[in-house]
C-alpha cells in the first residue's frame, strides 16, 4: 500500500538541476539585488543584502552544493525563514510551488556528495528534483570553522 | 538670531565633526581656524559669539590663543576642547579665561550643553 | 481569567517577592529595623490581597500567615530570630514557586506537605511565649554636622556680614575630567566672592579624582543662597546643586526661634527642575512609571532607526538643490530627531539594579551552604545600561559570584590562619566610564594560583614550558577563558577561577564587551567586564575601500589625516608613519579585507583610531562623512568574521559594514 500523503515544495533551478525547499520555509522570492560582499566571510557566502530594511545574508547555493553555475545577472534570491532567521539563496530560475505524494520520493543513494543537505529525490514521470534539507544547510553555514 | 561659533582645531576631521554637531543644534558656524594664529585673526574679523578652542595646535597653541583673544575682548566666550588626560592643560586654559571645556571624543549632548550654558 | 490582569499580577507579585527578599536580608543584618519590619508587613499584606482577588487561595493563606507573624514582630510581641528568618525566606521561596507555577499556566497549588509544614512552622512561633521587649528604635542617622573649627570661622565671618552655606554639588553621570569640573566649581565660587572653608572629600582627593560624583562644601559668601546656587549651576555637567543655610544656634539669635538646637538646618533647598521627584519624598523615591511591552519598545527603536535613515536621505537630497528656504526646517528636523533619539535611547536604559537585586539572596544562600561568612557589597546599582544587556549579563555574573564565593574566598579557618578577617568580602560594582559600563566582581580571597594554571596549560599542551616562564600574569589568567580549560571537578585544584569562564567570555563578547582578570595571591581576584553603553545607534565615519562603503565608529576615531607616501616607512614589516613624534602603524584596509594589488598612491587617506591606549592608522580610499547609523547584526553566519561588528543600512538603501576596530589592527 503506497503512502498517499501529499506535500508541497518550492522548486527552483541551480545549474541544470532542479531542486526544492520545503514550502513552509520559503518566505519570499526576489530579483537578484545589490549584494554587499563581506570580506573574510566563509566561502559560498556572497554577502549581505538589504531586504526591506533588514540585513540578510545571501548564499551561493550552487557553489555550496559543488555545482557549476552560470554567473548570470538575472538570478533570483529565494529567502528562507528558518527558526526566525532569514537567509537568501541565489538560484538561477524559479519554477514555483509543486505538490507531490510521499511515494514520489525515492530515498536517495546517488547524491552522496550532498550528504545530509538533501532529504531525498522527488521522482515523478520525467521530473527529477533534489529535495533539500534547509535545516542542515543552515547548520553547515553557521558552524564555526 | 542664531549664535555664531568659531571652530578652532588643527584636524579637519574634528572641525567637520564639531561643525556638524553645532549646526544640527541650530547654531551658526561663523568660521573655522586651524591654529592659534588664525584663530586670533578670525576672532578679530568675525567677532563670533562663542569659540571652540583645541589646545594642541601648531603655530600657536590654544592656551596662548585664549590669552590673546581675551586681551582683544575680555568678554570672549571660549570653550576649550581637550583630549582625555590633559587635565592640567584644561585647568590652565580655564585660568586663562576659558568658560567651559569639552572632552574628545565629543558627545553631542555635552557640546550642546556647553553652548547653551554660554548663551 | 483575564490575561491582562494576570500578567500585571505576575509582574507585580514578582516585584514584591524581590522586595521581600531584600527586606528579609536587611532584617537579617538588623532584626530590629522597624522601618523594614513595617515594610515587610505591608508587602505581605498587599500580596495577600492581590492573591485573594485573583482567587489564589494557597498563596493568600500563606502570605496571611507570614503577615500575622510580622505583625507580632511589629508589635514587639516576638523577636525575629535567625531561625524565624529562615522560615520567612522559605515562605518567600514558596510564594515565588507559586508565582512561577501560575506563570507557566498552572495555579498556586504547592506541595501540600511543604505548605502545611511551613504554615505550621509559622503557627508554632505564634504560640511561643510572648516576650516583652524594650527596644530602642533605631534612630536615624544624625545629619552631618559642621566641624567645630569651621564653625568658629563661620561665627566670626557672620559678624562681617557673611552667610554660611553647606553646598552639595553632584556632577552629571559620565562626567569626564571630574577634577577639572570641580575646579571650575571652586573657581566659580571664589570668583563670585565666596570662600570655601572645607570640603568632603578633601581637596587633595578631589584633585586626584578620588570621589564619585558628589562633593560637599562649606562656603561663606556675602551672596544669598539663590545667587550662589545660580553661580554653580551655570557650570556644565552639574546634575544637582543643593544649598543649605548654616545657622549657629547660640551665636546668632535672629529670626529662627524654634529650631535653635539644630546646628544645620535645611533652609533653602533649590533642586534643579530636572529631578522634581526627588523632592516628593526622602524615604522612598517615588517615580511614576508606565509598564511597556518590551516588543513595543523594540518596535519604537526600529522605527527610530528608520526615521534616522529617512532623515539623512532627505537631507542628502535637499543638499543637492541647495534651497535656502528648507534649511531652517531641515535643521529643526535634525534637532528633533536627535532629541527623540536621545529619549528613545534613555527609555531603553535601565538601572543595573534589575540584574543585581537578585544576588544578595543568592550570595546569602551560597555562603550559608558553604559555611562561609561573606560581606557582600553592591555598588553603583543605579548605573544604567541598555536593556538588551540586562537579560544576558545575569548569567555570567552568577558564574563570577559563585566562583568568588566558592573558590575565591577561603574557609574561615584558612583566613584566620592567614591573618585575614574571618569574614570574606565580595564586591559587585557597576559604573560608567566614558562610553562604557564597567562591572566588577572583586573578592579578597586567595587569588588565582598562577602555577596551577600554568601547570594545567602545559598538561593540556596549550603552551610550552618555555613559553610559560616568560608569560606575564595577565596572559596566564587569559588561559582561563579558553573553552574547556577547567571543569567543575578540578576547579578547586586551580584555587580560584575557571569554572565556566569561557561561557562568561563568550556572552560578554557577544555583547561587544571585554572581560579581564586581575589577581594577587592571598589578596584576591577582580574580574572586570566592560560593555558598551548601548548597542543601537552610533555615530560613524563612512569611508570607501574598493568602491564599497564601510563605517568606523566615531568613538574609536582620533583624527583623520592625509599621509604623503614619502612619510610612510617600513618598520619590522609593518608600515608606519610618524605623527607629532608618535609612531603610528598603518593598516591598509583593502589588505585586511583580502583584496590585494593596487597601484601605489601619492597620499594615504588615513583614519587614526585608538585601540586601548595605542593609535593605529587605517588607510582607506576616501572619506565620505559622518552619519548616525543603526547597528544591525549580521547574523550567525558571520559570527566568525571578527573584523565587523555589524552592518547598517544607509540613506540610499545600500549596506555599510561596521568595522570592529580592535579586531582589525
Amino acid at each position: 500500500m503506497a503512502d498517499l500523503s501529499e506535500f508541497e515544495v518550492f522548486v527552483f533551478g541551480v545549474g541544470s538541476q532542479d531542486m526544492a525547499f520545503d514550502v513552509e520555509y520559503v518566505s519570499i522570492v526576489i530579483e537578484k539585488t545589490d549584494i554587499t560582499p563581506v570580506p573574510r566571510a566563509k566561502k559560498n557566502v556572497l554577502g549581505v543584502m538589504n531586504l526591506r530594511g533588514r540585513i540578510v545574508p545571501v548564499i551561493d547555493l550552487a557553489a555550496m552544493l559543488g555545482l557549476s553555475s552560470k554567473d548570470s545577472a538575472e538570478g533570483k534570491i529565494v529567502v528562507v525563514n528558518y527558526e526566525d532567521i532569514e537567509t537568501g539563496f541565489l538560484v538561477e530560475r524559479v519554477r514555483g510551488v509543486m505538490r507531490f505524494r510521499s511515494d514520489d520520493v525515492e530515498k536517495m543513494q546517488k547524491f552522496e556528495s550532498f550528504g545530509e543537505k538533501s532529504k531525498g529525490i522527488i521522482k515523478k514521470q520525467e521530473e527529477l528534483i533534489i529535495h533539500l534539507n534547509v535545516g542542515k544547510i543552515l547548520e553547515e553555514l553557521t558552524m564555526s570553522s | 538670531m542664531a549664535k555664531r561659533v568659531l571652530i578652532v582645531d588643527d584636524a579637519a576631521f574634528m572641525r567637520m565633526l564639531l561643525k556638524d554637531i553645532i549646526t544640527k543644534a541650530g547654531y551658526e558656524v561663523a568660521g573655522e581656524a586651524a591654529n592659534g594664529v588664525e584663530a586670533v585673526e578670525k576672532y578679530k574679523e568675525l567677532k563670533p559669539d562663542v569659540v571652540t578652542m583645541d589646545i594642541m595646535m601648531p603655530e600657536m597653541d590654544g592656551i596662548t590663543a585664549i590669552k590673546k583673544i581675551k586681551e582683544i575682548d575680555p568678554n570672549a566666550k571660549i570653550i576649550v576642547c581637550s583630549a582625555m588626560g590633559q587635565q592640567a592643560m584644561v585647568i590652565e586654559a580655564i585660568q586663562a579665561g576659558a568658560k567651559d571645556f569639552i572632552v574628545k571624543p565629543f558627545q553631542h549632548s555635552r557640546v550642546i550643553e556647553a553652548l547653551q550654558k554660554l548663551s | 481569567m483575564n490575561e491582562q490582569y494576570l500578567s500585571v499580577f505576575l509582574d507585580e507579585s514578582r516585584e514584591y517577592v524581590q522586595s521581600l527578599n531584600e527586606s528579609l536580608l536587611k532584617l537579617e543584618k538588623n532584626p530590629r529595623d522597624e522601618e523594614t519590619i513595617n515594610e515587610t508587613f505591608r508587602i505581605l499584606h498587599t500580596l495577600k490581597g492581590m492573591a485573594g482577588t485573583m482567587g489564589f487561595e494557597h498563596m493568600a493563606k500563606l502570605s496571611h500567615r507570614m503577615e500575622q507573624l510580622l505583625d507580632k514582630v511589629r508589635s514587639k510581641r516576638i523577636t525575629l530570630t535567625s531561625d524565624l528568618l529562615d522560615r520567612l525566606f522559605a515562605g518567600v521561596d514558596m510564594i515565588d514557586r507559586m508565582i512561577n507555577n501560575i506563570a507557566s499556566g498552572g495555579n498556586d497549588q504547592a506541595d501540600e506537605e511543604d505548605l502545611k509544614s511551613l504554615m505550621d512552622a509559622f503557627e508554632v512561633v505564634q504560640e511561643e511565649k510572648v516576650q516583652e521587649q524594650s527596644v530602642n528604635s533605631q534612630t536615624k542617622e544624625e545629619p552631618d554636622g559642621v566641624d567645630d573649627s569651621v564653625m568658629k570661622v563661620i561665627q566670626e565671618a557672620s559678624k562681617e556680614g557673611y552667610n554660611a552655606f553647606k553646598v552639595r554639588v553632584a556632577l552629571a553621570e559620565g562626567t569626564l575630567m571630574k577634577a577639572v569640573r570641580m575646579y571650575m566649581v571652586f573657581k566659580a565660587i571664589e570668583d563670585s566672592g565666596g570662600q570655601i572653608l572645607s570640603s568632603v572629600p578633601p581637596v587633595e582627593d578631589i584633585e586626584q579624582e578620588k570621589f564619585d560624583r558628589e562633593v560637599e562644601l562649606v562656603v561663606i559668601t556675602k551672596q544669598n543662597a539663590e545667587s550662589l546656587h545660580k553661580v554653580i549651576s551655570s557650570i556644565s555637567e552639574i546634575e544637582k546643586v543643593t544649598v543649605l543655610t548654616i545657622t549657629k544656634g547660640q551665636g546668632k539669635p535672629n529670626e529662627e526661634e524654634e529650631e535653635k538646637e539644630e546646628e544645620v538646618q535645611e533652609k533653602v533647598e533649590i533642586v534643579e527642575e530636572k529631578t522634581p521627584e526627588q523632592k516628593i519624598s526622602q524615604k522612598r523615591r517615588l517615580v511614576q512609571t508606565v509598564r511597556v511591552d518590551i516588543d513595543k519598545l523594540d518596535t519604537l527603536m526600529n522605527l527610530m532607526g528608520e526615521l534616522v535613515i529617512s532623515r539623512s536621505r532627505i537631507s542628502d537630497i535637499l543638499k543637492k538643490y541647495n534651497i535656502k528656504e528648507v534649511d531652517e526646517s531641515l535643521s529643526q528636523l535634525n534637532r528633533i530627531t536627535l532629541d527623540l533619539q536621545n529619549v528613545v535611547m534613555k527609555i531603553r536604559m535601565v538601572p543595573i539594579a534589575f540584574v543585581f537585586n537578585r544576588f544578595p539572596r543568592m550570595v546569602r544562600d551560597l555562603a550559608k551552604q558553604l559555611s562561609k561568612e561573606i560581606n557582600f557589597i553592591i555598588e553603583g546599582e543605579d548605573t544604567e545600561l541598555d536593556r538588551t544587556f540586562v537579560e544576558d549579563i545575569g548569567e555570567p555574573l552568577v558564574h563570577l559570584l559563585r566562583n568568588a564565593i566558592d573558590h575565591g574566598i577561603e574557609t574561615k579557618e584558612e583566613r584566620i590562619a592567614k591573618g585575614k578577617s574571618p569574614v570574606g568580602t565580595v564586591v559587585l560594582s557597576a559604573r560608567h566610564e566614558g562610553n562604557t559600563v564597567v562591572i566588577e566582581v572583586k573578592d579578597d580571597g586567595r587569588g588565582i594560583d598562577r602555577n596551577a594554571v600554568v601547570r594545567k596549560a602545559i598538561e593540556k599542551g596549550l603552551i610550552s614550558e618555555a613559553q610559560a616562564e616568560s608569560m606575564p600574569d595577565e596572559k596566564v589568567y587569559e588561559l582561563l577563558f579558553l573553552p574547556g580549560f577547567s571543569t567543575r571537578s578540578d576547579a578547586t585544584e586551580l584555587s580560584g577561577r575557571g569554572v565556566g569562564m569561557d561561557a562568561v567570555k563568550s556572552v560578554v563578547e557577544s555583547l561587544n564587551g571585554t572581560v579581564k582578570i586581575e589577581s594577587i595571591k592571598d589578596r584576591g581576584t577582580t574580574v572586570t567586564i566592560r560593555l558598551p553603553l548601548t548597542l543601537a545607534i552610533i555615530q560613524a565615519l563612512l569611508v570607501t575601500v574598493n568602491n564599497h562603503v564601510y563605517a568606523i565608529p566615531i568613538a574609536n576615531i582620533d583624527s583623520t589625516l592625509n599621509v604623503p607616501a614619502n612619510k610612510v616607512q617600513k618598520l619590522q614589516d609593518r608600515l608606519v608613519t610618524v605623527i607629532r613624534g608618535e609612531i603610528i602603524p598603518l593598516v591598509k584596509l583593502w589588505e585586511v579585507f583580502g583584496l590585494n594589488g593596487r597601484k601605489e598612491e601619492q597620499y594615504y587617506n588615513t583614519v587614526i583610531v585608538r585601540v586601548g591606549n595605542r593609535k593605529y592608522g587605517l588607510v582607506v580610499d576616501s572619506l565620505i562623512g559622518q552619519e548616525d547609523i543603526v547597528i544591525k547584526s549580521l547574523g550567525k553566519i558571520f559570527s566568525d568574521v571578527r573584523i565587523f561588528s555589524g552592518g547598517a543600512i544607509l540613506g540610499d538603501g545600500s549596506i555599510a559594514l561596521i568595522l570592529d576596530v580592535s579586531n582589525v589592527v
